[in-house]
């Protein structure tokens, strides 16, 4: 005999019966699904995007700078390269920094710079394409004459016109006539900070005008390659860097692969980190609708075992008898598929948005990703049929005499429901009820409560997140600015001695209202031997700064020191450990960096330093010191030493840039503009400018975070509805006893509400020990692999927390409510005799 | 104690009207053990639920203690029930929550009357004092049955309602049962059972015989009050 359309159509019923909890639950596979190829899909389309777009300006593979302000004549680089086994294509460029002056809608501008001067000819450069988003490009006519593309994320940041004027340092007035991109800044990263366009204007050009606007005709500093298939890239390296020293052994070299370059690590590393933390949300999430499907379609069965009982006393087997709750399991999932279809190309398509506005990128692609959908789709199909085939498996195991017993949904509860069942409770009984309910069946309310808290899990996850983030970067900015929000840093062109006329110029300059000379230094630091000492003397700090970066290793850190006067009235650290003494030899770093290397204070750890040598030149040395402090900022990178202690790492009465204080009345662009023109300034630049892009862009994504909250708060209201259905249903006998007795429609809801509250307390609880173990693992495993730079302190606002627990809690709780009008409607006599 | 004057109840059901109750004229006064007997859809639950104040009549008045509550309010109603009505049901409807000792101790909270009794007596009365601490499904059918008698008499209500109290309950049992709900109308507490089987009409004091919603016999079971020892299932 045929039974399938008789199943179907029985099925068919059971959806009508219950279409709001079937739909509810199918909801949250949707959810599940739709968020997951949603956002599979955008790291899909950054893979994707991030390499079209390197291929297409052919990014280097291979990079080497000259050290210091060392320059080379034009060719000798290329030369040197041509002969090296394994180098494709070679390209020379002229880097220099700079200042520049601009006009924007918000006002002037007036921001430290970087030229690059690239070989334009013949439709280059052929290495790193410059690709111009908006403008025009630079005609070889203009070669050599002050005409530059302004830097597109800048651009877009201070929404610069297409076109307009410029001014660059030392008074050069430039043309820009578009804003380009490149694929070293794609994203603008700048001693580990993201989003620099903030504070860094790259400014593209020929390289010959380059050169004039340096003072350099003729001559180079930079070199990029391509390599062949094949070709050892190491082995091109070394090659690169001792044919180099070799042909001029005057200058310092620095080489680095395309793996070592920030914006391909931010780009690409991003994009893993991000999709780890998607995967987990994505898992929570089909984690939470599982429990919640389970939880459903075990009731179900429950209430189909009388009539599994009659099929199997019928002589029905048990695959025949499994059809058709296993059919409401399939109802869930081809609902939950095609709302997650549907909610997937929506968060797909916000995504292709956010991407569209976020990154800039001379190809991005938002394809539809079938097979991405396709994987989701059919892991979405999966959940609710392996959640309904557990408790279809328990019902077709029991015997039909127990199944078709009078009072079977009463549900027995094993293990220690009993006992825990006669706990005294205080209250009058109806007060107790609710109590009593969660206990008598604590398969079902553990499952309520797994569903609840793993979604309720994600939302403290990333509320925590967001919370730890902005509280890591507030706390840099109010470290580094302390009670002076206007304080500057003066960078000048290369190291001067602290009584020099270039220094004495900048302190005594009437913008400023107090002033210190401070010394910046790249260094290294390492928890037990440095970097052997070298015999080799270099010309100036920048090539020894950069030999100490190339020799770091292991488990050494790179660092910037900077020697300031721990008693200054400009600015000094904050010590959150330790003190910070200026008589005791010592160093105080970060607290990641003390984390990473394994020291705390008083500890010793060997710092690896340029120090001042013969006749003006540098060395490199490692010295031994104590931490003395851990200082408040986030940055591993940054470390101190006090200016009476920089002869023991033979740095004294040397400087490199100015910290100071705007006089009264005196505006930020007025200092900036002052000091442009004073010999010997590289950049003026505010602090509190560093810290503007980063507020910006929290700012946008504030809104983001609200709809996430509210999503999940929604999807928890969502589960909470479908349970409070679930058990109104249920419990129809029980509320019609109640009414039958007199208990007011109210009383019953409140009772409800309770068990909602308890709920909702428990879940919340447990969803934020949850979430919290989420946040543990983001913080401190995901976060230092993309982020190892940031010490992240893990953070959660006081009042933020409080609100989402009283929200969480409440959406729960208030869930019962939704279900007055059935309780009202209920006809009391019909329900009195229902048999089950 | 209730009285019902003309009552009539009609459904409609898609384009038909069903009369379940037809022009009714009923007094039921204290102590009374009344047994309302007809076949399945002669109208006899309805006047039960009618009674109870779980339904209204489409035409005709309803008197409690002669308060007519024909338009009641629905909170009226409901505190009408509280206050006067309990009600024993056919499959019992105990709270499986809580346990026997619970279920009564419901009857007396919710009736907020101050019982001077406690659950445990009321169960002792009833026979089940060693089961106090036992959920619903640990018990047996009829120890339910008193169980959901226990809980309505710890109310202290004067009008008790029993719809088919021993239908899903042995002879044995069912006996037990009838006693006990025998017992309450002693105790001045109007006591109504609505069964469609002859044999318990022989223990009332009066029987309402309904056939498509009128009454067709009201008054002393034919062959007078038989004892429970003579009863043939």
């Amino acid at each position: 005999m045929d039974v399938m359309p008789l199943r179907l159509r029985w099925a068919m019923r059971d959806l009508r019966a219950r279409w709001l909890q079937v739909a509810g639950i199918a909801f949250m596979i949707a959810i599940g699904t739709g968020l997951a190829s949603g956002l599979t899909s955008s790291t899909q389309w950054r893979v994707a995007s991030n390499e079209a777009s390197f291929e297409l300006t052919n990014m280097y593979e291979l990079r080497a700078r000259l050290g210091g302000d060392s320059r080379l004549p034009r060719g000798s680089l290329v030369q040197i390269a041509s002969g090296i086994v394994g180098v494709k294509d070679a390209e020379e460029r002229l880097i220099f920094e700079s200042q520049i002056d601009i006009n924007t809608p918000d006002g002037a501008v007036v921001l430290p710079s970087r030229v690059i001067g690239v070989d334009m000819s013949e439709g280059g450069p052929h290495v790193n394409g410059v690709v111009t988003a908006v403008g025009r490009d630079i005609e070889p006519s203009e070669f050599g004459t002050p005409v530059v593309l302004l830097e597109r994320n800048f651009g877009i940041f201070y929404d610069a016109p297409d076109q307009g004027e410029l001014r660059l340092g030392g008074g050069t007035t430039a043309l820009y006539v578009g804003q380009a991109m490149s694929p070293e800044y794609f994203v603008v990263v700048e001693d580990g900070n993201l989003l620099a366009q903030a504070n860094l204007a790259v400014l593209f050009t020929s390289l010959e005008t380059a050169q004039e606007l340096s003072d350099s005709r003729g001559m180079v500093n930079d070199l990029i390659l391509t390599i062949e298939p094949g070709a050892d890239l190491r082995r091109v390296e070394e090659s690169l860097a001792t044919e180099i020293s070799r042909h001029h052994p005057e200058v310092g070299v620095n080489t680095s692969t395309r793996a070592d370059d920030a914006a391909y690590v931010a780009l690409t590393g991003d994009v893993e980190g991000d999709q780890a933390v998607y995967n987990v949300i994505s898992l929570v999430l089909f984690g939470g609708a599982a429990f919640a499907a389970l939880n459903f379609a075990a009731r179900i069965v429950e209430t189909q075992r009388r009539e599994i009982g009659t099929s199997m006393a019928l002589g029905l087997s048990p695959m025949s008898i499994a059809i058709r709750p296993i059919l409401l399991g399939v109802q869930i999932a081809v609902l939950g598929v095609v709302f997650g279809l549907i909610m997937g190309w929506v968060v797909s398509r916000m995504m292709a948005g956010v991407i569209e506005d976020f990154f800039v990128l001379p190809v991005l692609s938002t394809p539809f990703e079938t097979d991405v959908f396709i994987i989701v789709a059919a892991i979405g199909v999966l959940v609710p049929l392996v959640a309904v085939l557990w408790p279809v498996y328990r019902a077709v195991r029991v015997q039909p005499v127990e199944a078709i017993r009078t009072g079977h949904l009463a549900s027995r509860g094993g293990g220690l429901a009993p006992l825990i069942g006669r706990i005294p409770l205080p209250g009058e009984s109806v007060v107790r009820m609710p109590f009593r309910n969660m206990v008598r069946a604590p398969r079902r309310t553990i499952l309520t409560l797994l569903a609840l808290s793993t979604v309720l899990a994600i939302l403290f996850a990333i509320v925590g997140l967001r919370d730890s983030f902005i509280t890591t970067l507030r706390s840099g900015s109010e470290e580094l600015l302390g009670d002076n929000n206007d304080r500057i840093i003066v960078q000048l062109d290369t190291a001067h001695t602290t009584d020099s006329e270039v220094v004495s110029n900048v302190m005594t300059n009437s913008t400023l209202r107090s002033s210190e000379a401070v010394l910046h230094v790249a260094a290294s630091i390492h928890s037990t031997r440095g970097i052997e000492n070298e015999v080799r003397r270099f010309n100036n700090l920048a090539s020894a700064e950069d030999a100490i970066l190339r020799s770091i290793d292991g488990d050494a850190i790179p660092v910037r020191i900077e020697i300031i006067d721990f008693e200054s009235d400009v600015w000094s650290p904050t010590a959150t450990e330790g003190k910070l003494e200026v008589g005791i030899p010592g160093i105080v770093i970060a607290r990641k960096a003390a984390s990473d290397i394994g020291v705390n204070i008083g500890d010793e750890l060997v710092l690896s330093h340029p120090s001042t040598a013969d006749a003006g030149t540098f060395a490199v040395s490692s010295t031994a010191l104590s931490v003395l402090a851990i200082h408040g900022h986030p940055l591993r990178s940054i470390a101190y030493i006090d200016v009476r202690q920089a002869d023991l790492i033979g740095l004294a009465d040397i400087t490199n840039a100015v910290t100071a204080i705007p006089a009264d009345s005196v505006t930020l662009i007025n200092v900036k503009r002052e000091l442009f023109d004073v010999p010997g300034v590289a950049t003026v630049q505010g602090l509190s400018e560093s810290f503007k892009a980063i507020a910006d862009l929290f700012e946008q994504f504030a809104a983001v975070f609200l709809v996430i909250e509210i999503v999940i708060l929604g999807l928890a209201l969502l589960i909470a509805i479908n349970t409070a259905n679930i058990n109104v249903e249920e419990r129809a006998r029980d509320h019609a006893t109640m009414f039958a007795y007199g208990v007011s429609v109210r009383k019953v809801l409140s009772n409800l509400v309770i068990e909602g509250l308890v709920v909702g307390i428990f879940s919340t609880l447990i969803g934020i020990t949850l979430g919290f173990v989420l946040l543990l693992w983001i913080i401190h495993s995901l976060v230092p692999d993309t982020y190892p730079e940031l010490g992240i302190a893990l953070t959660v606002d006081p009042t933020q927390f409080v609100l989402l627990l009283i929200a969480a809690i409440s959406v729960i709780a208030i869930a019962p409510i939704l279900s007055v009008r059935k309780l009202q409607r209920m006809d009391i006599p019909s329900t009195l005799r229902v048999m089950e | 104690m209730i009285d019902l004057v003309g009552v009539s109840k009609h459904y409609q059901v898609g384009s038909v009207t069903v009369t379940a109750l037809d022009n009714v004229d009923l007094h039921i006064g204290d102590g009374e053990f009344v047994v309302v007997l007809g076949a399945s859809g002669s109208g006899k639950t309805t006047m039960l639920n009618l009674i109870g104040s779980l339904d209204k009549p489409t035409s005709g008045t309803l008197s409690i203690n002669d308060r007519d509550i024909t338009n009641a309010s629905r909170s009226e109603l409901f505190a009408l029930r509280r206050e006067t009505i309990s009600f024993v049901f056919q499959s019992f409807n105990l709270f499986p929550g809580l346990t026997a000792s619970e279920n009564v101790e419901f009857g007396i909270d919710v009736a907020g009357k101050g019982h001077s009794s406690g659950p445990e007596d009321v169960l002792e009365a009833v026979g089940l004092g060693d089961r106090a601490q036992h959920f619903p499904h640990e018990l047996s059918g009829g120890e339910q049955q008193r169980v959901a008698i226990a809980r309505a008499l710890a109310t202290g209500n004067q009008i008790l309602l029993a719809d088919e109290p021993t239908g899903e309950l042995d002879f044995r049992t069912g006996a037990q049962i009838l006693e006990l709900l025998i017992d309450q109308a002693a105790t001045k507490r109007a006591v109504l059972v609505v069964t469609h089987n002859r044999e318990i009409a022989r223990l009332a004091d009066r029987v309402v015989e309904l056939s498509s919603g009128r009454i067709v016999s009201d008054g002393p079971p034919s062959g007078g009050k038989t004892p429970i020892s003579e009863l043939r299932w």
